[in-house]
């Protein structure tokens, strides 16, 4: 039996981490102490036989996951606005004259025209004037409302972009399993609010998000066809389905 | 870009260059995908578990603190991640033989030979506080200090616990069989 010290000498030559002097006391030791010389050999082949086991190569489908799943950039709170931008141009230096100028005549245009096309209160004809947005159905949306989990899964189209949320405060861990048609739909990405506490592994047909507490996720999808989609959800608590929901967007007019 | 070292990706990253982030996906993807099937011996669960990894290294890439190693702190947020998903299938499995027998049969056939799977059934037969400096010497090639920076504890509690993985997985390989180990 060798004792404690003599092993670890033993290991720390295996691992290369001995002083010189150590080294000399462990070789003098594997040549006259024939315990000491089978243990280090043992320790010898389990490492090399440790180290023939191959390393994996990773799916590639795994870098593309990965990508998928990184949350959209948080708006910085230093963003910069073109207007607000060009108005901070024109404030350096000695150009602060023609900024109040500029803004003071930015400001007077906006109220004149809210003025001239509707109530204040109606900025939906200011936003059509600006840019052209496509028109979004109406939001479809289903109640979640179990003793373990409550909140609301949503889905709306934009155009050909379609926007499924699950806002959803569980007591326990839940997965929260999205399903959808592949043929219909092409997933882009997720995004999560900053403190929602959850996981989200993409899966071909599936998105299953996991965790516990105040989540709120929106996952993004691209629509192939005008046809109708569903997207219908199952809610699994200690991988056993609890329910399930499911939202339909009818045919869209693009 | 794609030679920059560990930590000047990270701050191209945090200032909004979402492309330094694919380069460090492209370096470190393996060895976490390795590391996290170590753990499990599933491919599909290194899979969930990689992608979780670079999901909240990317979310927490703001308190990475550029004194220390990038691929130390990535590790850390591996080994934590690969013990939290032991920990919750360990509660969702309900027999745990499902665990030590099914799922291990079916992870055989993903093996080309039976040596690998019986270091793999070994690894898992080991307790987590083993398994993990198994893992991190053997398999990731890091030092004592590097593996204590990783899991927070001290580099002679390190050689003591490799140490007595060792031998606690020598013997575990015996039993099944792998005398030459």
């Amino acid at each position: 039996m060798l004792d404690k010290r003599l092993l670890e000498l033993l290991n720390q030559e295996l691992d290369g981490t001995n002083s010189s002097r150590e080294r000399q006391q462990v070789q003098a030791l594997l040549s006259k102490n024939p315990g000491a010389r089978r243990t280090f050999d043992e320790l010898r082949h389990l490492a090399s036989f440790l180290k023939a086991a191959p390393r994996l190569e990773p799916p590639p489908s795994l870098k593309r996951r990965i990508l998928a799943s990184l949350p959209k950039p948080r708006p910085s709170s230093q963003r910069v606005y073109p207007l607000f931008s060009l108005i901070k141009k024109l404030t350096e230096g000695t150009n602060v004259r023609y900024a109040y100028t500029f803004a003071g005549g930015a400001v007077a245009g906006i109220l004149l025209f809210a003025f001239l096309t509707g109530s204040p209160s109606d900025t939906s004809s200011l936003v059509g004037a600006i840019g052209s947005s496509a028109p979004s159905q109406a939001i479809h949306s289903a109640e979640i409302d179990f003793p373990e989990i409550q909140g609301t899964f949503t889905a709306e189209a934009t155009g050909n972009t379609v926007i499924a949320t699950a806002s959803i405060n569980a007591s326990e861990e839940i997965d929260f399993i999205v399903k959808f048609d592949e043929g219909k739909l092409l997933f882009e990405r997720f995004q999560a609010s900053d403190q929602s506490p959850g996981t989200v592994s993409i899966h071909p047909g599936r998105l299953e998000l996991k965790g516990s507490g105040a989540m709120s996720y929106e996952f993004i999808f691209f629509r192939k066809s005008a046809d109708a989609v569903a997207l219908n959800a199952d809610i699994m608590i200690n991988g056993a389905k609890r329910s399930d929901v499911s939202v339909t967007l009818e045919q869209s007019s693009h | 870009m794609k030679h920059e070292q560990d930590h000047v990706l990270v701050q191209h990253c945090l200032n909004g260059n979402q492309k330094a982030f694919e380069i460090l996906v492209d370096r470190y993807q393996k060895p976490v995908f390795n590391l996290a099937f170590r753990f499990t011996s599933s491919k599909e669960d290194a899979e969930d578990i990689a992608q979780s990894v670079f999901v909240k290294a990317f979310e927490k890439l703001n308190t990475f603190d550029p004194k220390f190693k990038f691929f130390s702190w990535l590790y850390k947020i591996a080994v934590n991640e690969s013990i939290n998903f032991l920990n919750r299938k360990k509660r969702f499995d309900t027999f745990d033989e499902d665990v030590h027998s099914g799922k291990r049969e079916q992870e055989e056939n993903f093996h080309d030979h039976e040596m690998t799977a019986s270091i793999d059934m070994a690894l898992l037969d080991l307790k987590i506080d083993y398994r993990v400096v198994v893992i991190l010497n053997h398999f990731q090639d890091l030092s004592y200090r590097e593996i204590g920076q990783i899991l927070d504890i001290h580099e002679n509690t390190v050689k003591s616990r490799l140490f007595s993985a060792r031998k606690k997985l020598k013997g575990l390989l015996l039993k099944r069989g792998i005398s030459h180990a």
